[in-house]
């Protein structure tokens, strides 16, 4: 008979009655050999052996499944004690020593070192843990890390370690805080803690000949801000279009101030009041030549002279009569006389209430359309 | 909470998720920190560009790998991390002092460097850009405020003046750290040579002649790629064809 064994360590989480009991749900598999049956009722029944006439002669491999169940053990768990227990007690129930040691008694301020806390012994050690250096002055720490070393295959007997990187940031005789660790031991059914004794530290600084002269350089402290993206911004387009936002902004104010100071020039202004009045004078003339209605025709004719001339001279439009014409125009006589024909001709329709036709009306309009735009060219 | 507060929430979470997020890795580094006190030296580097890998970069991890790539022997690769740590961080003087013991130990001569090197050092890349931008967003603000209406702004001569003076401020300070992004972007094709193999071949090929080598850790400069070659300049005039796997660019970008 072949017996199997499986250990196994449990760590009970619940006080009270509890019942333990193991059960195995497999498969077995066995070699028939190429022998005849047995009479004798086979220990997996009759079936298992029972095959075909190849695997009854030459053997082979059968398989069965099995549901195997122990008897229930009766256990009565009990509750770990409150009075007495520390504060720092994670739930560790053995029987444990501890000391912690650092990886030198010499060091360079900024050089990593480690300080290593051991618990070895018999117990839970799932829930033995030491929570290391946490704030020490003079000392920079990081998070320990843990390690289990087990002597026996259950886990329950064996060593765990907590490495601790730790940087000492000043020079001078240091030492390091004792650490401490407690468990709850069940032979004397107390609580039990320990600490590890208070370690020397001499640390030199870093510009005595340390790790640099020895070819190792002191890591940094912090490693300040990861970021994945270490491109150089400017190569960015994104700070391209930042750097487009002020000077997009100073266009728009600049137009703005540009547009503004053009509206509000006097002479720019007055020139658009005279371009209109010129437009408004030429449909009046056209309206007029149309109706045959002289005094309006000869009228708008006047205005719209006036206001050629002040655009050409710079000059006030209303101020302007055909007495200024020959001295407005000297450098053309011959403008200087129709212009001054023109005007006077308005002056006698608007005062002396002359009359004309429409064919008279329009002749005069060819006169004045040809002098303003002489006037223009000249301008 | 008012509308404008309800916009501003999720910028705000964004950026405290993101604060978060940059604190750095503690427990890798204790790892790689951890390897390095205790004498192994490959096992932090490895370390160290794990984190680069996973967490993302920065100068003093730089300066962490490129020491324990110098303790571990590894002097290109070691050259490499801390010449990316002073592109990062020029005005670092530690970095530049690990650089130096680097750049010695692998045997390189010291470096020519120019006059004006140290001025352009005093800042990061980053840190000309955001120069540069607020130089122009100074000046721009300057140049608008001054085209205001006299009404708008006040008419006194005395501000008319300083908003001038800080237009022209604007302006010079702008063209200085835009000068010196443009030199910090012509530095971008620098790389450092960091393999075995660093013979220069006159053609992409592994099979093709050499024409001289460089040595591990000298500054090149990346001319070209073509598959997994890479064409390199490096002083003397020198230049040819490295394994793309044997150069490293100093820009980490």
């Amino acid at each position: 008979m072949t017996v199997l064994r499986w250990s196994a360590a449990v760590s009970a989480v619940k006080p009270g009655p509890q019942t333990l009991e193991a059960r195995i749900d497999g498969v077995v598999v066995a070699h028939a050999p190429a022998r005849s049956r047995s009479a004798r009722p086979s220990l997996f029944g009759d079936d298992f052996f029972r095959g075909s006439l190849l695997e009854r002669v030459f053997g082979g491999l059968r398989q069965q499944r099995m549901h195997l169940a122990s008897q229930p053990l009766r256990l009565d768990v009990q509750a770990l004690p409150e009075a007495g227990r520390p504060a720092d007690f994670d739930g560790a129930v053995g029987e444990f020593i501890f000391s912690a040691q650092t990886s030198s008694s010499r060091a360079t301020a900024g050089d990593p070192l480690t300080l290593e806390a051991r618990v070895e012994g018999r117990g839970n050690f799932d829930r033995v843990h030491v929570a290391g250096l946490e704030v020490a002055p003079g000392f920079k720490t990081y998070a320990p890390a843990a390690r289990f070393e087990g002597v026996d295959p259950m886990g329950v007997r064996g060593r765990k370690l907590f490495e601790q990187t730790i940087i000492p940031e000043q020079a001078g005789s240091e030492t390091l805080p004792s650490l401490r660790f407690s468990y709850f031991d069940p032979g004397k059914q107390s609580y039990v803690t320990l600490t590890s004794e208070v370690l020397p530290l001499a640390v030199a600084s870093a510009g005595q000949g340390g790790s640099l002269a020895a070819g190792l350089l002191p890591l940094r402290k912090d490693l300040g801000r990861l970021r994945h993206n270490a491109a150089p911004v400017f190569l960015r387009a994104s700070w391209l279009g930042a750097l487009a936002l002020p000077l997009l902004t100073l266009s728009g104010v600049a137009l703005a101030a540009w547009r503004r100071r053009r509206r509000l020039d006097p002479v720019r202004a007055r020139t658009l009041a005279i371009e209109r009045t010129l437009e408004q004078s030429l449909r009046n003339m056209e309206a007029a030549c149309e109706k045959a209605d002289a005094p309006a025709f000869h009228a708008a004719v006047r205005r719209a002279l006036q206001a050629r001339l002040g655009l050409r001279l710079g000059a006030n439009p209303d101020a302007l009569t055909a007495a200024d014409v020959g001295g407005l125009c000297a450098d053309d006589p011959r403008l200087a006389a129709s212009v001054r024909r023109l005007l006077e001709e308005a002056d006698a329709f608007a005062y002396a209430g002359c009359t004309a036709g429409v064919a008279a009306l329009r002749a005069s309009r060819g006169v004045v359309l040809e002098t303003l735009e002489q006037l223009e060219v000249r301008a | 909470m008012k509308p404008f507060l309800r916009r501003l929430a999720p910028w705000g979470l964004l950026l405290l998720a993101t604060s978060a997020g940059a604190a750095g890795p503690a427990e890798p580094a204790s790892e790689a920190a951890s390897a390095y006190a205790q004498g192994r030296y490959a096992d932090a580097a490895r370390a160290y560009e794990g984190i680069a890998e996973s967490e993302g970069v920065s100068a003093s991890l730089y300066y962490d790998l490129g020491a324990a790539q110098l303790a571990a022997g590894e002097l290109g690769p070691a050259v490499l991390s801390f010449e990316r740590a002073h592109w990062l961080a020029p005005s670092d003087a530690g970095v530049e002092s690990a650089l130096r013991a680097a750049r010695e130990k692998a045997n390189l001569a010291a470096f020519d460097t120019p006059w004006w090197r140290p001025l352009r050092d005093v800042a990061s890349p980053d840190g000309w850009a955001l120069v540069a931008w607020l130089a122009l967003a100074l000046g721009c603000a300057g140049a608008s405020l001054a085209l205001l209406p006299p009404g708008r702004l006040g008419s006194q001569p005395r501000t008319r003046r300083a908003l001038h003076g800080a237009a022209f401020a604007g302006a010079g300070a702008f063209l200085v750290a835009a000068l010196a992004c443009a030199s910090l972007a012509a530095e971008t094709s620098r790389g450092i040579a960091i393999g075995s193999d660093l013979a220069l071949r006159i053609a992409p090929f592994a099979e093709a002649e050499s024409r001289g080598s460089v040595l591990t850790g000298e500054a090149v400069r990346l001319e070209e790629r073509h598959g997994d070659f890479v064409r390199v300049r490096a002083d003397r005039d020198r230049a040819g064809w490295l394994p793309t796997r044997s150069v490293g660019a100093v820009d980490p970008g």
